[in-house]
């Protein structure tokens, strides 16, 4: 059709302005395809707010909602590359991942997260898992604690 | 790899922070790593054990039937849980108790099966299964080595000759689905591999029973619904116990 793309328009914490095709968005995230649907969002001169997400963050929110639209008749395994590559971030860059799919609901992003962090802790030992999350109290009295140890070597 | 390990030690501690994030990693997790987890800290165990927890974890890896998570086993009054455990104060018929360690109440449970009170070889338990019924259920486990003899001593018409056969594969049911056993006599690993069927009705009192695979354990689960009011086992102040139907005579 010869009726230009319809774009909207996203701005990072750092008020950085990044102009998206609507479908793209509408597809992949909740709020936003509610935003359109009802009505809140202007064309003409609104653009959404994205406080809590930064502009690297958001741009690799783009790119994943772009890409998951334009490619959603890859086959499975090409999909799944791409997927494992996108996730391929440094430190933070998954948990500021996480908390933008969590904001915009993202769902597919949010299970993918979900899915490679699971991965990380499964089948780990409860002292591993605790040096990962860095928790220092665990909140069991020291008799629990040694009465769970010995009944339950084998978690620890 | 190495990302990930950096990952894990700066943003890890946020995520670990955000109860409902946490909970939905947690909720992917096999049921080994769940049971193993309710150990690594207080917080973990309070959220491994609300029933939100079963519920989400039902919907998210699409069982039918969500794992028997409670088990005398595993569950104990010094982990501050709605628990469940025995007062033996006549040997022969001990009375049981759901008892809440958080607000101190506790309440005596009517037998569900009076006529195999003297039984042995009958332990209880509570389980949950958010899509059977929204609240714990209390489930008697008969050992199956000894289920025939004791029955026979007991009312003839409620019991079969023999053990019941192993239930036949989950397609073949007109309700059921793999359930989760954990039991105390399997070692830890078979355990939480262990599974059973829930059969349809074969009478009003033998509601459901299940067999472990490989026939290591032979048992029937019989079930009947403790109402309990509260959707977190953290805050319950109110039991309620249905009435149970009249024992036929």
């Amino acid at each position: 059709m010869g009726s230009p793309v319809k774009k909207i328009m996203l701005c990072s914490s750092e008020k950085e302005i990044f102009s998206v095709e609507e479908q793209v968005m509408v597809q992949h995230s909740v709020i936003i395809n509610n935003m359109i649907e009802d009505g809140s969002y202007n064309h003409e001169e609104s653009k959404i707010p994205l406080d809590c997400v930064d502009s690297k963050t958001l741009k690799k929110v783009i790119d994943y909602c772009t890409h998951h639209t334009h490619h959603h008749n890859d086959n499975q395994e090409d999909l799944e590359a791409w997927d494992a590559q996108f996730l391929n971030v440094d430190s933070n860059g998954l948990y500021d991942l996480l908390m933008a799919a969590n904001y915009l609901e993202i769902r597919n992003l949010l299970d993918l997260i979900y899915g490679t962090i699971k991965n990380m802790i499964k089948g780990k030992k409860i002292d591993e898992i605790r040096r990962i999350f860095n928790i220092k109290d665990h909140g069991f009295t020291p008799e629990e604690e040694e009465q769970n140890r010995k009944e339950y070597p084998h978690f620890y | 790899m190495s990302h990930n390990t950096e990952l894990i030690s700066s943003s890890a501690k946020a995520i670990e922070r955000h109860d409902a994030l946490l909970t939905k990693i947690l909720v992917r997790l096999p049921l080994r790593d769940v049971m193993a987890f309710k150990r690594v800290s207080k917080r973990w165990l309070s959220l491994i054990s609300d029933p939100y927890f079963s519920r989400c974890r039902t919907t998210v890896q699409g069982t039918r039937f969500s794992n028997l998570i409670l088990d005398p086993d595993f569950i104990d009054p010094q982990y501050r849980e709605l628990t469940f455990f025995y007062f033996s104060k006549k040997i022969r018929r001990p009375d049981r108790f759901i008892y809440n360690p958080t607000i101190g109440d506790k309440k005596l449970l009517p037998s569900p099966f009076p006529w195999f009170d003297k039984s042995p070889f009958v332990e209880y338990s509570l389980a949950f299964d958010p899509l059977r019924f929204l609240g714990y259920k209390l489930i008697c486990i008969f050992h199956g080595k000894s289920l025939k003899e004791d029955c026979h001593q007991t009312k003839e018409e409620r019991v079969k000759d023999d053990l019941p056969p192993l239930p036949p594969r989950p397609q073949d049911l007109n309700v059921g689905g793999p359930v989760y056993l954990t039991l105390p006599e399997l070692n830890s690993k078979e355990a939480y591999n262990g599974y059973g069927y829930i059969l349809t009705p074969t009478c009003e009192r033998w509601k459901s029973y299940c067999s472990t695979v490989k026939g290591l354990y032979h048992c029937d689960v019989f079930d009947f619904d403790i109402k309990i009011k509260a959707s977190n086992p953290r805050h319950i102040n109110n039991f309620v116990l249905p009435s149970l139907p009249e024992e036929k005579t």
